[in-house]
């Protein structure tokens, strides 16, 4: 994980999307892979619990989420 | 101000996030949002009652009028996604009912044990936080159980009600629910984890 990601593996997945709007393309792309909308069905896990339920890998998804949301224009909240 | 949402068309996390917005820009004590999709009813529900609100459902055809009611009556901070996890400050006690009569021997007897015992949950008051449904007990969630309108209550006064997706697919039960979230057993042992207090029925 970049050491400045604004993305931490305790946030939720809502935390994330309503910080960082931009990421929430980001979730729908590991939609497939989870086998789930990820949206619907853990939006209040903590992205830890997420990659371990679905079977992500975290760092990689932490990677991309940090990249999108340090490349925002701003976060909404 | 009561406010209302129209988010039909919108899947998630659409409705929570406007609904989250909504709260932060006007600290309703009411709000009333509107979903066609039952995720986004459930996950609307769930971060209303987050945020210390009284929800209540209701169906209108394909539609679900989610209805939360502030329960302090007064305007407060957004709560943090912690919330969601443990919900207000109050004892935790969680209930698991695992099957759909109390006690063995007389199964009429049984039966009529397990909803009066449903029925008197209530007198724990705020204290009762969840009641997880497993295996026969989430039969008690299904159209047409004799326990539905107790559940009901409950859930209208805050207790949170969880049913076993596995039991339910097992069952062939999934499309019958009628009450509660779908949960799985992670959901089930964190729950364990962070209650107070847990009674195995």
């Amino acid at each position: 994980m970049p050491s400045r990601s604004p993305i931490d593996p305790e946030m939720t997945i809502l935390d994330v999307i309503s910080r960082h709007r931009k990421t929430e393309a980001v979730f729908k792309k590991y939609d497939e892979q989870a086998g789930v909308c990820l949206c619907c069905e853990a939006l209040f896990e903590p992205l830890y619990r997420v990659a371990d339920r679905y079977g992500l890998d975290l760092q990689k998804l932490l990677n991309d989420l940090g990249e999108v949301a340090t490349n925002s224009p701003k976060p909404l909240s | 101000m009561p406010i209302e949402l129209d988010c039909r068309g919108l899947a998630c996390p659409g409705p929570v996030l406007q609904t989250k917005e909504a709260l932060e820009r006007e600290h309703p004590n009411t709000i009333k949002v509107t979903v066609d999709n039952e995720a986004s009813k459930q996950n609307v529900t769930r971060f209303l009652e987050s945020q210390n609100f009284e929800v209540t459902v209701e169906r209108e055809g394909s539609l679900y009028h989610v209805i939360g009611k502030n329960k302090s009556g007064e305007t407060t901070p957004l709560k943090g996604s912690a919330a969601l996890e443990a919900g207000p400050e109050r004892k935790k006690i969680m209930v698991m009912v695992a099957t759909d009569r109390m006690g063995y021997g007389d199964d009429e007897l049984g039966h009529k044990l397990l909803m009066n015992f449903l029925k008197t949950l209530k007198e724990m008051g705020e204290d009762l936080w969840r009641l997880v449904l497993v295996n026969n007990g989430v039969k008690l969630s299904i159209d047409g159980s004799e326990a539905l309108p107790t559940l009901k209550e409950l859930a209208q006064t805050g207790v949170h009600i969880l049913v076993c997706g596995t039991c339910l697919t097992h069952f062939d039960l999934l499309e019958k629910k009628e009450i509660g979230e779908t949960t799985n057993m992670l959901d089930i042992v964190t729950s364990m984890q962070v209650a107070d207090k847990v009674i195995n029925i």
